[in-house]
């Protein structure tokens, strides 16, 4: 399956962050070295690399690739931040 | 044991447990059971929790702290320093458990290193983490902490009894701890300030 340019941007932040190669399906249960200190990490790193911010609700439960992806993908998405 | 010793952070604290936090820490150590596989079971009644709390006050060599939310002293979860060697200059910390999605690890643990290298000035700080405990190993080598060994049937849990590996941070390393923590605890406290 073809990779868009927002899904392979992801996938280079998650790999810099997680310092080994990922999949899509990368998720927070399975990947023992996403830890919470990496999950920040990840977060700020999303952050600086696309037009998103986290509130501090959402952060806990971005526990997957897809999850980030999702809301990368709409930036509409209700947010805790305030 | 009875201490005065806090330290405050960007965005979190910490303060001494006192008799008063006995249902706060029944409350943290009892629900959340896969948050929890991980630490020594306790009481789920607060009076006996309150006994532990009155003998822990009087054990030298103890401390422990509610980890808290600056401003609004919203508990976070707790975290601790024990089995104090005065003579080695060195401590074992843990007892930590947080609340579920609190974002108070990487800065309670920087504001328990800051405690123990600079406040009391130990010379070892370590921690025995059950080895399935994969994400707080990965923490721990985030951190940048050494692996020094596995510890054999260290935890005796619900379920058995558990290996443990253990992490060392000298004082020499400390710095280099606190490189790694500390640029995280204050995004941490910029994001938390803006959301308040």
């Amino acid at each position: 399956m073809q990779l868009n340019d927002v899904e392979s941007r992801l996938l280079d932040v998650f790999e810099a962050i997680l310092e080994h190669p990922v999949s899509r399906e990368v998720n927070r249960q399975s990947d023992g070295a996403w830890d919470s200190l990496r999950h920040m990490q990840l977060v700020f790193a999303v952050e600086a690399a696309f037009p998103v911010q986290f509130g501090e609700e959402e952060i806990p439960r971005l526990n997957s690739f897809r999850d980030f992806l999702e809301r990368i993908g709409d930036p509409n998405a209700p947010s805790t931040h305030q | 044991m009875h201490h005065q010793l806090t330290s405050e952070g960007h965005a979190f604290r910490l303060r001494p447990v006192g008799r008063d936090d006995a249902a706060l820490i029944v409350r943290l150590r009892t629900e959340a059971p896969e948050r929890i596989r991980y630490v020594h079971p306790v009481s789920p009644d607060v009076r006996r929790q309150e006994e532990w709390i009155e003998a822990y006050q009087e054990r030298a060599g103890d401390y422990y702290w509610v980890v808290e939310r600056k401003g609004s002293c919203a508990p976070e979860g707790l975290i601790g320093l024990y089995h104090l060697d005065e003579a080695a200059l060195q401590a074992e910390w843990g007892r930590w458990v947080l609340r579920p999605g609190s974002l108070a690890a990487a800065e309670s643990a920087l504001l328990l290193y800051r405690l123990a290298f600079t406040a009391l000035n130990l010379r070892q700080v370590y921690c025995l983490t059950v080895a399935e405990n994969l994400p707080v190993l990965s923490f721990h080598d985030t951190c940048g902490l050494r692996r020094e060994s596995v510890v054999p049937g260290a935890f005796t849990l619900q379920d058995g009894i558990h290996d443990a590996v253990k992490h060392v941070c000298e004082v020499d390393h400390w710095p280099a701890v606190e490189q790694r923590l500390e640029p995280m605890a204050r995004q941490i406290g910029q994001k938390l300030m803006v959301a308040q």
